[in-house]
């Protein structure tokens, strides 16, 4: 066990002002600029719920292994852009080196689209698992009782949990996802690229955010009702395995209906990312407003879980 | 204005009452909670930290409803009976972590410090709180209430698992910041322990609070259970035949004195105290008996506690 190092100087204590009275010294309120603005109270609550993550192997572990795809495309484009700059004007090579740049990286909205996707099983595994640590414990362990006697909102708590997740999320898509772009753009031969693919960025970010802030919303609600790790991983799979198995088989029993696709999170996800980044797609020919709603139907059920178990603190025990 | 503001308040868990038109007015200084489980004492302090709401009625914190205000919690600082805690966590980073919570910003470190300071767990500050002991989760979970320096400090059975010189230490902290104009409300059902801090106490039953107030007046008001003292005098049977003629006493029992052969204490049931205790000096004078101890047998806490729930329930205890 490492225990963090202390080393306490009498200066690292507060010494209170000579005006100050005893009951002043033990007001906060004498000491306003103490504090931080009440608009921020979700931020300790995100921050404490990064570190309980970060400081877990396994997740180390998992975010390491969410990076390695992210580190072979930055290393492909590098080498293909120091490659395609040592054929210049020559013919040979110029072949192979176009199949390279068309097989392994394109830059163009399909290529970061399936960066994304192709991280999202990665984020399903991260997620199942510290689904307890982040969520799952404050209420088991009734460790709620902590953050709900604080100066700070029910919508503040599920705010700071939210964005602690989704940072999480974000450092394997959204983030990776940006600096390839940015790297793609700045190894071509001008900066054009960036100027021509404002719809990829647009599409990078908001599919980006979709996934960092839906799949949060959605471990949210899991977590707050599952609470134990076995729980939520045993529900994730079902989510994002088994009903993704089912619709599919039903969907292709049931050849007149589409909309049996419906129930499969990583579809929606799937139609969601074509529409932001303008790729058409014959996945989906239904009306465009049901996979919406089902999306809002997948998070309206995950909030609703989450609410009603902050809730439940209520019940006497 | 009083620090703490109860009125009429009530909490219904589907048909049973968790807590029944309770009024209370507290100001600075200590105040004990007494009552046996499932008599509303953890209700009433959720609702007074703002963790639930009340089904009627308002528990207001400088007058601010701290319900609909969770800015009013700034100035009240909670510990709770259990202690669920991010295991992982240092003390250190665990108080310094709630402070945060509680709007404190750069100063957060040097008040957690100074906290734990205040209840003794300096010592151990770097220690995870998965290797810490019973009494040293609970020294931690008082820093973490304390850490914002609040007004009102609302402590939920703060000395259990704390040694008999950790309960002195923590009993003189709660002395030294009533001192200071805390309003330090305590729950324990340890009631000597209370009792030796204050002399104010709420007794609470089945969610009623059945008497409030400094412990002799409550006990001067149990006119059905008059109070017994043990009196050892140098002539016992005069002065018993003398008390009952003047009908100060009620009953008298003749106790044998541990060791002696032959001599009795007097056990004295007395209606009235404040005349007894008046009249006794003359009559003791008048019939030149000496009285070498006068001890009340059944006026602490736990006693008026025990009559006072009998007399709720309609019986006698």
């Amino acid at each position: 066990m490492t225990e963090e190092s202390l080393e306490i100087n009498e200066s690292d204590l507060l010494s209170p002002s000579p005006e100050a009275t005893v009951v002043d010294r033990w007001t906060l309120s004498s000491a306003p600029r103490e504090s931080r603005a009440a608009a921020m109270a979700w931020w300790p609550v995100a921050r404490i719920g990064l570190k309980l993550v970060v400081k877990r192997r396994i997740f180390k572990v998992f975010i390491g292994l969410g990076l390695i795809n992210f580190l072979f495309f930055s290393a492909m484009i590098y080498f293909l852009a120091g490659l395609a700059a040592q054929l210049k004007g020559q013919r040979f090579g110029q072949g192979p080196l176009e199949f390279a740049r068309n097989f392994i990286f394109t830059g163009t909205g399909e290529s970061f689209r399936d960066f994304i996707t192709s991280q999202n099983t990665v984020v399903m595994l991260l997620l199942a698992i510290s689904g307890a640590v982040l969520v799952g414990n404050d209420f088991r362990f009734r460790s709620l009782t902590f953050y709900l006697s604080k100066p700070l909102e029910r919508w503040q708590y599920f705010l700071g949990k939210l964005v602690a997740t989704s940072l999480l999320v974000s450092m394997l898509t959204l983030l990776p996802c940006l600096a390839l772009f940015i790297e793609y753009g700045l190894f071509g031969d001008t900066f054009d690229y960036f100027f021509e693919s404002r719809r990829i960025l647009f599409g990078i970010l908001a599919y980006g955010l979709l996934v960092s802030i839906g799949m949060s919303i959605l471990l949210l609600g899991v977590a707050a009702l599952l609470q134990r790790t076995i729980s939520i991983v045993m529900v994730w799979g079902l989510i994002f395995i088994f009903l993704p198995i089912v619709t599919e088989v039903v969907h292709e029993a049931a050849r007149s209906s589409e909309y049996w696709k419906l129930l499969d999170f990583w579809f929606l996800l799937q139609w969601c990312s074509n529409a932001f980044f303008g790729i058409e797609s014959e996945l989906y020919s239904g009306q465009p407003w049901c996979p919406i709603a089902a999306l809002a139907a997948w998070f309206g059920a995950a909030l609703w879980a989450f609410w009603s178990k902050t809730r439940a603190v209520e019940v006497v025990s | 204005m009083n620090p703490v503001s109860i009125r009429d308040l009530a909490k219904w868990y589907g048909e049973i009452a968790g807590l029944n038109k309770v009024n209370l007015e507290l100001q600075p200084g200590i105040t004990g909670l007494v009552g046996p489980n499932g008599a509303g004492k953890s209700t009433l302090m959720k609702i007074l930290t703002g963790q639930l709401k009340a089904s009627y009625g308002e528990a207001l914190i400088f007058g601010k409803d701290v319900w609909k205000t969770p800015a009013a919690r700034r100035r009240l600082g909670y510990s709770p009976e259990g202690d669920s805690f991010y295991e992982d966590m240092s003390v250190l980073a665990f108080v310094r972590a709630m402070g945060r919570l509680c709007g404190l910003g750069g100063s957060a470190d040097a008040l957690a410090r100074e906290a734990l300071g205040k209840t003794g767990a300096l010592g151990f500050a770097g220690k995870r709180l998965k290797a810490c002991s019973k009494g040293m989760r609970q020294r931690a979970k008082l820093a973490q209430a304390l850490v914002h320096k609040p007004d009102i400090l609302v402590l939920d059975e703060p000395l259990n698992g704390i040694d008999a010189t950790g309960r002195r230490e923590m009993l003189r902290l709660f002395e030294e910041l009533a001192g200071a104009g805390a309003t330090v409300i305590v729950s324990s059902h340890i009631l000597e322990e209370i009792e030796a801090v204050t002399s104010r106490i709420v007794f609470l039953a089945q969610g009623k609070v059945i008497a409030s107030g400094a412990l002799a007046e409550v006990r001067g008001l149990l006119k059905d259970h008059p109070l017994k003292l043990l009196v050892t005098a140098s002539d016992p049977r005069k002065l018993g035949a003398r008390l009952l003629e003047s009908g100060l006493v009620t009953g008298i029992v003749f106790q044998r004195r541990a060791g002696e052969l032959a001599e009795d204490d007097l056990v004295l049931s007395v209606p009235q105290v404040e005349s007894f205790y008046r009249a006794l000096p003359g009559l003791a004078r008048e019939l030149g008996i000496g009285i070498d101890r006068l001890v009340p047998l059944d006026a602490s806490a736990e006693a008026v506690f025990g009559y006072l729930v009998g007399e709720e329930m309609g019986g006698s205890a």
